[in-house]
């Protein structure tokens, strides 16, 4: 296992030495990546492979955070990242630990990437349609460690897979834990939905129902639900984020959470990037707001907030508080009972990228296309669209959800310029009349 | 227990024990110092990065392999697959070059970083009451980089860039009309040392901004001149980009260009320079040890050539050294020292570097304003906006002045500026002598522009 080498112990006493006052928060996180990716036909350099490793020691006292990270795990560069973040020297110094992260794990085989797009054009021609696709698979693995000076959790790993489909339409990209048959099917069956989709009229702009399935619902509550409860976008509107426990924010029977430890074999984590414990964080429950996502130092400065949210892009970013695996738990209705109450509207399948403006709880849902709902049932496409409103408008307008549940809606968080993966269950969702624009 | 780190020497007989007829590697060490405001609290951290990279492969397969830290002969490199791979071979470069002195300037200090930042906050509250610099990050850096291949390049250059990104939130005067709910801004701004910055003019373009947003009203669907501050000229010189570099961007410019010849009016010309005097990423090579170069791609409205790599030349089938410079007149595509890195992990990728609208020395900004009768003068953009090149239309969220007779009348916002590219480009009537550059894909410069036959209405 790799990163298992490490003297945690001694790390944890040189740490110790570094908070000095009470509430300091201190910890030194390590972490190792690994992305092996077979580059789309064409290119040049066909297999790539890229590997890192490195080290951050964080410093948090009250509202001021010192970090210092390094390309290299050792020793040294341990010491050297100790002596930028203190902020004073200690009296006796701990001789510096030894530090062996160990070797790295051999690379799992390419097997499932090199059989990966041979058989997605395969799944593609069965569906009798054929138009230039270049695919793009790649491997992502990352071990984390981290150790505080008193508490050191168990290491970390996360291993999937991430497609980037090019087409001439646009770009498609999905990310799973297998690259399996059922992976080949999805990818196939939304790139052909998105190419036969492709000359589709527009809808002129109104306000009509709509019904989210699984993976378009999960989109939709990850940046209107998980995004709108992380305690610092809660902050940018200028109050505290805890003033939020106990609004509605969605509709009754509307019940999200956030449960890494639940999430699916390869990514479920059971401490956080920061090191503390992650849970069942019900973020609403029947729709009114219960527990924000915070890391620890939000939860320091407001102690109605629980930790254990706290991710980082890697060793030279600051962790922040995000969502790893969201869950929308199931209603009681079917798919046709939720089109049925949906007459001329749109069933979206998939969505391509949302925004929220955490100033003024505007948000908007962009889809690549989405079909009418006529009599009950799916019919024709239309082109590329925007469900537009607030937060609130649009979480109160749920009207149904379905009792199928899907995990489904993974793909990359983009927050702040971080890329994080981020993954999801949840079944289809009935929204009464919301504002959309062809 | 892995083997010490190698030289670049000993990679590359590594590379060729293994029988890679073309191998390349590049190391990059740096350090970087971000000091970042928030509204909870102020984050100050430091950071060392080290890294190489090896391209490695003969005509029939190649391979990408990357890590941190100093180069490990015992690295498990990937079978190589895809296409082949061939490097450049060495050109003699005759232009000289000197390295700016501000390489070796230090950065920035903790508390000198925090100043610039607090300083740019003070200055935001004594130009427009109320309003709050809710985010601020400047990360100042430095690096070297080495490069050496199996063809014989040899390089070894340093960078240095400060980046500040800048985020403010207004709530406007009451009773004003204008946009309800509260304003903001956002502003980037690139230089090659943080102590470049002015923090009284970074507050005063926050609060135009701020004011515009706050108290702009939507037009109806109207056109007339349009005056585009550097702000929103660069972004599209920056969206114009797939005519200018590139595998493809000569057919991409043929679509576009008139009868007559003409890419654009006679008013623009268009270069990029990666030796630009004073520039951000003022460099004497790219990403592959190449020389860099001023290279002429729009001439007074027509086009001259495509920004290319020795890798675009090898995908369009043509050897880069056989026609290594264009002053011979040949009409083929040339190659320049054009391939950027993005980092240490990323393979190089044609690009501009200083990529600018040649200014007009004698045009300024107030007689440009001053001439026109009826229009806008547009001082900034929402976000990059949507340009089809298939389709040959674009749009861009864009706020700024309804301008009448000359002077600035009333604050516009939100508007949407369209129209067809071709006609974008061909209406272009005088280029001011303001240029201004914006880290965006690469550092993009413009002077205003004042621009005709484009519409302007409201969002929506």
């Amino acid at each position: 296992m790799s990163l298992s080498g490490l003297n945690t112990a001694a790390i944890a006493r040189a740490l110790a030495q570094m908070g000095d006052r009470p509430d300091d928060h201190v910890e030194a996180f390590f972490e190792r990546r690994e992305r092996l990716e077979l580059a789309p036909e064409g290119e040049a350099c066909g297999m790539r492979l890229r590997r890192e490793e490195g080290l951050a020691v964080r410093l948090v006292r009250e509202r001021r955070t010192w970090l210092a990270s390094r390309d290299e795990i050792s020793a040294n560069s341990l010491a050297d990242a100790l002596r930028q973040t203190a902020r004073v020297l200690p009296v006796a110094p701990y001789p510096l630990p030894k530090l062996t992260a160990g070797s790295w794990s051999t690379s799992e085989p390419v097997a499932p990437l090199l059989d990966f797009t041979p058989a997605l054009h395969r799944a593609v021609r069965r569906r009798h349609v054929a138009f230039p696709l270049l695919i793009s698979v790649r491997q992502h693995q990352r071990w984390v460690q981290v150790v505080g000076p008193r508490l050191v959790p168990e290491a970390e790993h996360e291993s999937f897979y991430s497609i980037v489909a090019t087409m001439p339409s646009g770009r498609y990209g999905a990310l799973f834990t297998q690259l399996d048959a059922a992976a080949v099917e999805t990818v196939a069956g939304c790139l052909v939905s998105r190419f036969q989709a492709r000359q589709a009229a527009q809808i002129s702009t109104g306000r009509r129902p709509v019904v989210l399935a699984a993976a378009a619902a999960a989109v939709f509550l990850h940046e209107a639900v998980a995004h709108a409860l992380e305690a610092d976008v809660l902050a940018q509107g200028g109050g505290r984020p805890e003033s939020a426990v106990g609004l509605r924010l969605g509709s009754p029977g509307l019940h999200v959470l956030d449960d890494p430890g639940a999430a699916p074999p390869h990514v479920a984590r059971r401490t956080d990037d920061e090191g503390n414990q992650v849970c069942r964080r019900w973020l609403l429950r029947d729709g009114v707001v219960e527990q924000p996502l915070a890391d620890a130092r939000w939860a320091n400065l407001c102690p109605a907030l629980v930790p254990g949210a706290g991710r980082r892009g890697s060793r030279h970013e600051p962790p922040g508080p995000r969502s790893s695996y969201l869950e929308l738990l199931p209603g009681e209705l079917t798919l046709d009972e939720l089109l049925s109450k949906a007459e001329n509207g749109l069933f979206i399948e998939e969505v391509s990228r949302g925004h929220l403006d955490p100033l003024d709880g505007t948000f908007v849902l962009d889809a690549p296309y989405a079909r009418r709902i006529r009599s009950g049932a799916i019919a024709e496409a239309v082109g590329r669209l925007r469900l537009r409103g607030t937060v609130a408008g649009l979480l109160a307008s749920v009207r149904g959800i379905g009792r199928e549940v899907e995990v489904a809606g993974a793909g990359w968080c983009a927050k702040g310029g971080t890329m994080l993966p981020v993954w999801a269950s949840a079944p289809a969702l009935r929204l009464a009349e919301v504002e959309v624009r062809g | 227990m892995s083997r010490p780190p190698a030289s670049l020497d000993d990679v590359l007989a590594e590379l060729a024990r293994r029988d890679f007829e073309h191998g390349e590697i590049y190391t990059k060490s740096g350090r970087s110092r971000r000091i970042e405001i928030r509204q909870d609290g102020e984050d100050v951290s430091f950071h060392e990065e080290v890294g190489w990279a090896v391209r490695a492969g003969d005509e029939r397969s190649s391979l990408f392999a990357t890590a941190s830290g100093k180069p490990r002969l015992d690295f498990p490199f990937p079978e190589p697959d895809g296409l082949g791979l061939r490097l450049p071979d060495p050109v003699v470069d005759t232009a000289r070059w000197k390295e700016p002195s501000d390489f070796d300037a230090p950065l920035l200090g903790e508390r000198e970083g925090l100043e610039l930042l607090r300083s740019i906050h003070r200055h935001l509250e004594e130009e427009l009451r109320g309003a709050r610099l809710i985010h601020a990050r400047l990360e100042d850096g430095a690096s070297e980089s080495h490069l050496a291949s199996s063809r014989g390049v040899r390089a070894a250059w340093r960078s240095r860039v400060a980046a500040l990104r800048l985020e403010a939130t207004w709530r406007g005067p009451a009773g004003r009309g204008g946009n309800q709910g509260i304003a903001r801004a956002t502003f980037f701004a690139a230089e090659r040392e943080a102590r470049a910055l002015n923090p009284r003019a970074l507050a005063r373009r926050l609060a135009a901004r701020l004011t515009v947003a706050a108290t702009g009203t939507a037009p109806q669907q109207e056109e007339g001149q349009m005056l585009l501050a550097p702000e929103v000229a660069t972004q599209i010189v920056a969206a114009l980009r797939p005519l200018f570099c590139g595998h493809g961007a000569t057919q991409r410019a043929a679509l576009l260009t008139d009868q007559q010849g003409q890419l654009a009016s006679s008013a623009l010309s268009v270069i990029d320079d990666g030796r630009l005097a004073g520039g951000t990423f003022e460099a004497p090579v790219d990403g592959e040890g190449m020389a860099t170069r001023r290279v002429v791609l729009m001439e007074d409205g027509r086009f001259r050539q495509a920004l290319l790599s020795h890798g675009d030349l090898a995908h369009e089938g043509l050897r880069g050294d056989e026609n290594p410079h264009d002053e011979r007149g040949t009409g083929l595509p040339i190659a320049v020292g054009c391939a950027r890195r993005t980092s240490w992990r990323d393979l190089p990728r044609s690009g501009p570097t200083h990529l600018y609208v040649k200014p007009r020395r004698d045009l300024t900004v107030a007689t440009m304003v001053g001439g026109i009768e009826h229009g806008y003068y547009l001082i900034e953009l929402g976000d990059p906006g949507r340009f089809d090149f298939a389709n040959d239309r674009f749009t861009l969220p864009v706020r700024g002045f309804r301008v009448e007779d000359g002077r600035a009348t009333a604050p516009i916002a939100p508007a949407w500026l369209g129209g067809s590219i071709s006609g974008l480009l061909h209406g272009i009537r005088a280029v001011g002598r303001d240029l201004t550059f914006m880290p965006l894909d690469g550092m993009i410069g413009s002077p205003t522009l004042l621009i005709e036959g484009l519409t302007l209405r409201g969002a929506g």
